[in-house]
């Protein structure tokens, strides 16, 4: 342990490693520092430009965690949302993260880390209650503003949601999904890190680097998104989950998100959530526009089948589950 | 310089809310090595500037190699 307990007001975890057969949370200095930018990974880079963060840096032992929360007002999560990548999850947490009183913890690589070490069955350190910590470190309030919290998690992390779902029963989610020939053609534009053949051969033996290489690009896509929608789908009945289509952004945010949440956003708020849907989440200089039309229009012959054979189904499965349950 | 005395002295910034707030104001590298430098040196270590350009060295090195 380096320093006191006290002293980890201003810090945030910023990653999990082992060294000599423990593990450990590295800390980084946020300061006053609100992770108001579209991926956690773009508030520790900035903060990591400061020479304090590039030579002090802590380590704690992953137990320590729990002390560490004990110690500290947390705020427990008000909703976790998962996605299956390019279907608006950014649009969901960046809109969410403008307002001061949301704590927003998008795509942390340290949960990331505790959720894999879970399902592994990590027996070095008691992976899920070091995940309740994490977590919990994240909601910890360090602005008087602050009310509720949420964790948008990273797209594979829809395969663990038994895994969450077990760690935090009454957390309400939402599942955002979208037409999949439209997330196919993003992808085949810039691969998400997940769509590299064989990155989830853990989580996917069926889709190990082997079978990922022996066919085509938009079929590899097709199949991941298909193991996505099939997990939600295993939840779509739990009134914990709420299945949200791209298609009801961003309205639904402060409508059917927003309810499912349990959260009552005042007219400012709504008003302020507005004004920044008019800007694109990812490129917060560029003007949104939704290009729907464009990406079904530029779908190869290959991408159409891939969808239509693997993810259209289970697709239209959820559409018509999210229809049924619509309030 | 050995690697354990400059552990020691993050121990002593660590512990000083002080000694942090001074060091994380500087956002120029080259004035915050110096700093380190002659904190450092107030506290009995005595760093060069080569030495914290070393540590800063590790540490990114450490931060690029050791995630799980």
């Amino acid at each position: 342990m380096t320093g006191s307990i006290d002293d980890f007001r201003e810090w945030v975890p910023v990653r999990i490693f082992r060294k000599d057969a423990q593990y450990f949370v590295e800390w980084c200095h946020l300061g006053e520092q609100r992770f108001d930018e579209a991926y956690f990974g773009d508030t520790i880079r900035r903060r990591m430009r400061i020479p304090f963060n590039r030579l002090f840096r802590r380590n704690t032992p992953v137990a320590s965690l729990e002390e560490i929360v004990s110690q500290t007002e947390t705020i427990p999560p008000t909703g976790f949302i998962f996605h299956i990548s390019r279907c608006g999850s950014t649009l969901v947490s960046d809109l969410l993260a403008s307002l001061p009183s949301n704590i927003v913890i998008s795509e942390a690589p340290p949960i990331d880390a505790l959720i894999e070490m879970s399902r592994d069955g990590d027996t070095e350190i008691q992976s899920g209650a070091a995940l309740k910590w994490m977590v919990a470190a994240f909601g910890r309030r360090r602005w008087s503003a602050e009310q509720r919290y949420f964790i948008k998690f990273d797209s594979w992390n829809t395969l663990d949601l038994d895994t969450i779902t077990k760690a935090f029963p009454t957390v309400p989610i939402v599942f955002l999904y979208r037409n999949p020939i439209e997330v196919i053609v993003s992808h085949l534009r810039k691969r998400g890190s997940h769509m590299v053949p064989g990155a989830l051969a853990k989580q996917l033996p069926e889709l190990s680097l082997d079978v990922s290489l022996s066919v085509s690009v938009e079929e590899h896509c097709a199949r991941v998104l298909a193991e996505f929608l099939k997990s939600a789908l295993r939840f779509s009945s739990d009134e914990q989950v709420l299945p949200v289509d791209y298609e009801e952004l961003p309205e639904a945010v402060w409508g059917s998100i927003a309810d499912h949440f349990g959260v009552t956003f005042t007219g400012g708020e709504i008003a302020r959530m507005k004004e920044r849907s008019q800007f694109d989440a990812k490129v917060p200089q560029q003007t949104f526009a939704k290009d729907s039309d464009s990406k079904r229009a530029t779908a190869t012959d290959e991408a159409r089948r891939a969808a239509k054979e693997f993810v259209d189904p289970l697709y239209e499965q959820l559409k018509k589950k999210r229809i049924k349950g619509r309030p | 310089m050995s690697n354990k005395s400059f552990e020691r002295f993050r121990e002593i910034v660590f512990a000083s809310a002080s000694m942090q707030n001074e060091l994380l104001a500087i956002a120029d590298r080259s004035e915050f090595i110096d700093r380190v430098v002659s904190m450092a040196s107030e506290h009995g270590y005595d760093f060069n500037r080569e030495d914290i350009v070393i540590e800063m060295r590790d540490a990114d090195a450490a931060w690029v190699q050791q995630a799980v």
